[in-house]
């Protein structure tokens, strides 16, 4: 009779996560310091966005934005995984792969795609490179410079050596 | 128009319930496996470590590059001076907006010469409250902080006084304020809290 009577019973289906929950909340110990080193950024960040937000303004990324904050966000698991960043999990996957230099991950053995350099470092490329090579003439650099940079235009490295004084011409 | 039933309220009514408990379960289950996937502490250095690119992106910006100085306001001083005197040593570095030094100096200097209330200017007391009241409270947006503000006796105040002054500050509206969601002290203070009734907290 007793055994009819528990089988009647509904499990409850939340027991298991609720107890696991539970386990959770009783164990967690934040340490201090960090408390207060997240206090502060969420702070910061908090002005910051307030700042910004005041110029009414669509914060666009350039690529390797993208990527500096996708190498970061990809450490980030949990609670505030996908609310806390401004990028989509799936951006995440991506800029996370392409910062290290990859276009696929697989199994089988292939030669790494050459990590991109961020436009941003063009110039400072060029300025070493004619520091390095003064000899060289324009065709010689951009033929180097596009070992770093495969998709820059020709125009774009003279106009920068024209600017930095560096003319053959 | 179209008046077609979709698909999901041609079910019976039992049948809707039935669906309805089970995204529950799968919420509820989501968030546990999430929640419990990683050590809390490790969770909070992720974030901080995350949080410390994006507030160097956004000064990036805001100075076009470090060339133009931020518009902070003496409570800002206040609010990131009162945690940054919390913050350990091997942390310092991570300050965004200006060097842990000068951010103190500064802060220390306001706190001994508060700057004077200009004409019909809100007091300087009532601007703080308003401002801690916004950072304590993320979902309060500034028809909420001027009830809560008349409640505690600040009964001439209005709705424009709270706007300007968090306008002021650099107080983001609460739909922005609430994107990063509840910080980590708070949550792991209401979850110890609310566990008992098995609310669910995100």
């Amino acid at each position: 009779m007793n055994s009819v009577s528990k089988k009647s019973f509904l499990k409850n289906p939340y027991k298991k996560w609720y107890r696991k929950l539970r386990e959770f909340s009783d164990n967690v110990e934040l340490d201090q310091k960090s408390v207060a080193r997240n206090e502060f950024l969420r702070t910061e960040n908090m002005l910051l966005w307030g700042m910004f937000s005041k110029n009414n303004e669509y914060l666009r990324l350039l690529a390797h934005e993208k990527e500096q904050l996708a190498l970061s966000a990809s450490q980030m698991h949990g609670r505030t995984q996908v609310s806390a960043s401004l990028l989509s999990p799936a951006q995440i996957i991506k800029y996370t792969r392409s910062a290290e230099g990859k276009k696929y991950v697989s199994l089988f053995p292939r030669k790494p795609r050459v990590a991109k350099l961020p436009i941003v470092h063009l110039e400072a490329i060029i300025r070493s490179i004619t520091e390095e090579h003064p000899s060289w003439k324009k065709q010689q650099i951009y033929n180097e410079v596009r070992k770093y940079f495969p998709e820059v235009p020709a125009f774009r490295v003279y106009d920068i050596l024209y600017d930095i004084g560096f003319w053959d011409g | 128009m179209n008046n077609e039933l979709s698909f999901y309220m041609n079910l019976p009514l039992t049948e809707r319930e039935k669906l309805r408990e089970k995204q529950k379960q799968r919420t509820y289950r989501e968030f546990v496996e999430h929640l419990t996937a990683l050590d809390a502490n490790a969770q909070m250095e992720a974030e901080s470590d995350y949080l410390i690119q994006e507030n160097r992106l956004l000064y990036q910006r805001l100075t076009s590059g470090d060339t133009e100085l931020l518009d902070i306001t003496p409570d800002n001083y206040r609010m990131l001076g009162e945690l940054a005197k919390q913050m350990p040593e091997e942390f310092r570095e991570n300050v965004t907006v200006l060097k842990y030094d000068d951010l103190i100096r500064i802060y220390e200097h306001y706190q001994q010469n508060p700057p004077s209330p200009k004409f019909r200017q809100v007091p300087l007391e009532v601007e703080q409250l308003i401002v801690d009241m916004a950072v304590n409270h993320p979902t309060w947006g500034s028809p909420h902080i001027l009830h809560a503000m008349r409640n505690v006796g600040y009964l001439d105040l209005k709705d424009h006084h709270v706007r300007s002054v968090l306008n002021k500050n650099h107080i983001p509206i609460a739909r922005k304020r609430m994107k990063k969601g509840v910080s980590w002290k708070n949550f792991a203070a209401v979850l110890k809290q609310s566990i008992s009734t098995g609310v669910i907290v995100k």
